[in-house]
C-alpha cells in the first residue's frame, strides 16, 4: 500500500511511508461501478467496431466493383484500338458516303450499320438519307449496304 | 471474470486500431477504476463520476481508429478524466452552494484523526501542489508522465511537488509524517 519507492519513471521527493499509505486511504476510495455501466460502455463499442466493420466491407465491396468496372473500360478500349479507325470522311464527299455516315461522326464505320438497325428496328421516322441503296425503300439492305461500305473503307478502298 | 489480457496499452490499442473489439473490452476493465477513482477525486460524487467514466471511454472509443499512443494510457487519459470531471462538478455546483460543492471534491471524509489532519492541510494546499502530489502517491504515476498529462516541464512537475511535501512538512498538523 502506497508508494514510497523511487518510481523508475525519474526521480523526485519522496513521501514518508505513513503520508502515503494515509493518502491512499484518503483518495483511493472504491466507487462501485454496476454492471449495466460496463455493459453500456462495451455495447458502445461493440456498435462502433460493428459499424466499421460494415464500412470496411462496402469499402472493400466498391473497391472490388471499380477495379472490375476498370477492367472492363480497358478491355473495350483494347478491343477498339484492335480496329483501326475509320477514315474520315473528307470535307467534299460523295453523296453516297454521307448517306452512309448515319451517326453523322464523319466516319463511315460498322457503327453507322448497327445505328441504321436500331432506328429500322424502332420504326423511327423514316428519313430520305437512310435510303442508302437508293431503292426508295429504308430496311435491311440498307444496313447491309453501310456495313459492306464500312468494311471496304478499314481495307482502304472508298466505294 | 474474464482472464486479464496480458497484452500492454501499446499493443491493446494497435489491436484495438484494427478493429479488434476485445481489445477494447481489455482496455477497459484494465483502466476502469482508476477512471472512476479519478473522476470521483474531481468530482466528490459517484453518481458523476460514473458518468464521467462512460464519457471518458466514449472519447476514447472515437479515436479509433488512428490513435497512436506514444505514453502510457494513463497518461492520456488523465486530462480527459480530468477535464470531463471538472465540467460535472460545474454543473453540479450551478444547482447547489459552490463552496460546499468544491470542498467536497477537494477532500473526502477522514475517518481518524490523522487522516482528518491531513485531509484538512491539503484542503488549503495550492490546487497545482496538490494535484502533483495525489497523482504521484495515489496515482502511482512517475514524474514524467505527470509532467506529459499536465502538459507542463519536468522541472515545474518537481518543483509543486517539493513545495507540497515542504508545506506539509512545515505544518504542524502533518509534521509528524516527517519525524520518523
Amino acid at each position: 500500500m502506497g508508494n514510497t519507492a523511487n518510481h523508475p519513471d525519474g526521480t523526485g521527493p519522496e513521501a514518508p511511508k505513513a503520508l502515503s499509505d494515509d493518502l491512499w486511504s484518503l483518495y483511493r476510495s472504491r466507487v462501485h461501478v454496476p454492471p449495466e455501466v460496463d455493459r453500456a460502455v462495451l455495447e458502445m463499442a461493440r456498435s462502433r467496431f460493428a459499424g466499421r466493420r460494415r464500412s470496411v466491407l462496402v469499402l472493400r465491396w466498391a473497391t472490388v466493383g471499380a477495379a472490375a468496372a476498370a477492367l472492363l473500360l480497358a478491355l473495350s478500349l483494347m478491343v477498339q484500338q484492335e480496329r483501326p479507325l475509320a477514315p474520315r470522311i473528307p470535307s467534299t464527299r460523295p453523296e453516297a458516303a454521307v448517306r452512309q455516315d448515319v451517326d453523322g461522326n464523319g466516319r463511315v464505320d460498322i457503327l453507322d450499320a448497327f445505328a441504321l438497325a436500331r432506328h429500322i428496328e424502332a420504326r423511327d421516322k423514316r428519313r430520305h438519307e437512310w435510303d442508302v441503296n437508293g431503292d426508295g425503300d429504308v430496311n435491311q439492305a440498307d444496313v447491309d449496304t453501310v456495313a459492306m461500305a464500312a468494311v471496304s473503307l478499314e481495307k482502304g478502298t472508298l466505294q | 471474470m474474464a482472464q486479464l489480457d496480458p497484452r500492454s496499452d501499446e499493443a491493446l490499442v494497435e489491436a484495438a486500431n484494427r478493429g479488434d473489439e476485445g481489445a477494447f473490452e481489455a482496455l477497459y476493465r484494465r483502466h476502469r477504476d482508476w477512471v472512476v477513482r479519478l473522476a470521483f477525486r474531481f468530482t466528490g460524487s459517484e453518481a458523476d463520476a460514473l458518468d464521467v467514466l462512460q464519457d471518458t471511454f466514449a472519447y476514447l472509443l472515437r479515436k479509433f481508429p488512428g490513435l497512436r499512443l506514444t505514453s502510457r494510457l494513463t497518461t492520456f487519459l488523465y486530462p480527459v478524466v480530468k477535464h470531463l470531471a471538472i465540467r460535472a462538478a460545474r454543473k453540479r455546483r450551478q444547482h447547489a452552494s459552490g463552496d460546499q460543492a468544491l470542498s467536497e471534491a477537494q477532500a473526502p471524509d477522514a475517518p481518524s484523526q490523522p487522516r482528518e489532519e491531513l485531509a484538512a492541510v491539503l484542503r488549503v494546499l495550492p490546487e497545482a501542489q496538490r494535484e502533483v502530489l495525489l497523482m504521484r502517491f495515489v496515482d502511482d504515476m512517475g514524474l514524467r508522465q505527470i509532467a506529459e498529462a499536465l502538459d507542463v516541464p519536468l522541472g515545474t512537475v518537481k518543483s509543486r511537488l517539493h513545495n507540497a511535501l515542504k508545506a506539509l512538512r512545515k505544518d504542524e498538523r502533518t509534521r509528524a509524517y516527517f519525524l520518523e
